[in-house]
């Protein structure tokens, strides 16, 4: 059963941020105030998760759960730079370089690994999805934005043509607002059902 | 005060209001035991997921995403949490229970939560673990490198991506196609929703990634929020006309 209370707290608080964001400048104090709180509790949160996840992972080292080797280094790496932060602070140059070094290049390497998957995705997916409206098109955009990319045939310099290559550059941002204009009516319903207690993250 | 805002301000509030007329309008006059059923192929991939992993006794992976809070306050980060919801009502007792990892502090406690009420909704809360719904790492790199790692585990029988996740997830995709996972996408990010694409799943875009925990949920007040939903969207497309009309009659600026 839904506990009223929280509910109404919730609501309410949520309510007063709203109307705090319309009404200008006078609900700029409450904002800051909020944004505050939100960080905070967001802090606290996020504590509570690593505190949980790290007892997950010392649970699966201890019962020998398949796996439990990366368990292992997760446990150690994390004993290893909370130790480290603790020691020597978190602003002190040696051990943001340290952390830096073993995190930038692991980093780079995946989103390396990120440009050569895409490469093979747009290769794979008329072997996939098939020869239907939507991979031809996909297809026959990525061809006519590589060329554009390229500038050369805005160098032409032909009016006409310039005319045509603004109106097709402008494509996109006309289906980005169309996919952009639907996720807003989604999270718009969504947002009146957190606010009015209708979703219950557990409390159902 | 409010003569202060502008003109998309204004047509923000106006929209809101409409929106909130709407949701408390179906949410009167939808009749509870009697949902229309709309044939949805979000929603049919879902319960074909749920059908196999029933069927196998394997789980179901839901990455819920990694920004809810991290970067700046965003609540189509908390998308995925109905999806999750709607899933775990339908699998409390499949032999593997569905297994959740978020890449945000704030939005793991939520899972969490979402997970716990579950099962205490369904008076099993000894069958409620902490592990069912992990935090996976606070960056998206790190999330996505730690979703990718629990892909080849052959206790997986489909994968469900929910939530606002970079295009970085295409990597997650990638590896559940090799080891034949069978994927959904519902990605509220544009760039997400790209990689969903490109990925072979079966891919959510705009709306739809909101529809289909409400069409599996068959709550009253999701099945009111679609129609509501449905009305907002024929609003704004006759607003749309309406401001080209008006412009190029030199009515607007």
């Amino acid at each position: 059963m839904k506990r009223p209370i929280p509910l109404i707290v919730g609501a309410l608080s949520g309510l007063i941020v709203l109307a705090a964001m319309f009404i200008v400048p006078q609900g700029g104090g409450i904002l800051a105030i909020v944004l505050n709180w939100v960080i905070i509790v967001a802090g606290a949160a996020l504590l509570v998760a690593i505190a949980s996840l790290v007892l997950t992972h010392v649970r699966f080292i201890a019962k020998g759960k398949k796996g439990f080797l990366l368990s292992l280094v997760l446990v150690i790496s994390f004993i290893t730079t909370l130790a480290l932060g603790l020691l020597l602070g978190v602003d002190r140059p040696s051990f943001l370089k340290f952390v830096g070094a073993i995190i930038r290049p692991i980093e780079t390497a995946l989103l390396g690994l990120v440009a050569l998957v895409m490469m093979s995705a747009a290769m794979k997916i008329f072997r996939e999805r098939g020869w239907s409206s939507l991979t031809v098109s996909f297809g026959v955009s990525a061809i006519i934005f590589l060329i554009l990319g390229l500038g050369f045939p805005q160098n032409l310099n032909i009016p006409v043509l310039n005319e045509v290559i603004r109106f097709v550059e402008g494509l996109p941002m006309i289906g980005a607002r169309g996919l952009l204009i639907g996720i807003g009516i989604g999270l718009l319903l969504m947002a009146f059902r957190v606010l009015f207690g209708m979703e219950g993250f557990g409390n159902d | 005060m409010l003569s202060a805002l502008t003109l998309n301000d204004q047509l923000a509030l106006a929209l809101g209001i409409a929106g909130l007329l709407f949701l408390l309008i179906n949410l009167l006059v939808l009749k509870r035991n009697q949902p229309k059923h709309t044939p949805e192929p979000a929603k049919e991939a879902v319960e074909n997921l749920l059908h196999v992993s029933s069927e196998q006794g394997k789980r179901l992976v839901v990455g819920l995403g990694q920004a809810l809070t991290n970067a700046s306050f965003d609540l189509a980060g908390a998308s995925g949490l109905n999806l999750q919801r709607a899933l775990l009502k339908r699998s409390l007792f499949n032999d593997q229970p569905l297994q959740s990892y978020s890449g945000d502090g704030v939005l793991a406690c939520l899972s969490r939560m979402v997970v716990h009420g579950a099962y205490r909704g369904a008076l099993a809360s000894e069958l409620f673990s902490g592990s069912l719904s992990q935090l996976s790492g606070t960056s998206p790199l790190a999330y996505t490198a730690s979703l990718v790692n629990q892909i080849p585990d052959s206790s997986n029988a489909g994968l469900l991506l929910a939530g606002q996740m970079s295009p970085v997830i295409l990597l997650v995709l990638d590896q559940a196609d090799r080891h034949l996972l069978p994927a959904i996408s519902a990605i509220s990010s544009l760039s997400g929703q790209a990689a969903g694409f490109f990925g072979n799943s079966v891919n959510l875009i705009g709306e739809d990634v909101f529809n289909a925990a409400g069409k599996l949920d068959q709550r009253k007040s999701a099945l009111a929020s679609l129609s509501a939903q449905d009305w907002l969207r024929i609003a704004i497309s006759i607003g749309l006309l309406l401001g080209a009309i008006l412009t190029m009659g030199g009515a607007l600026p």
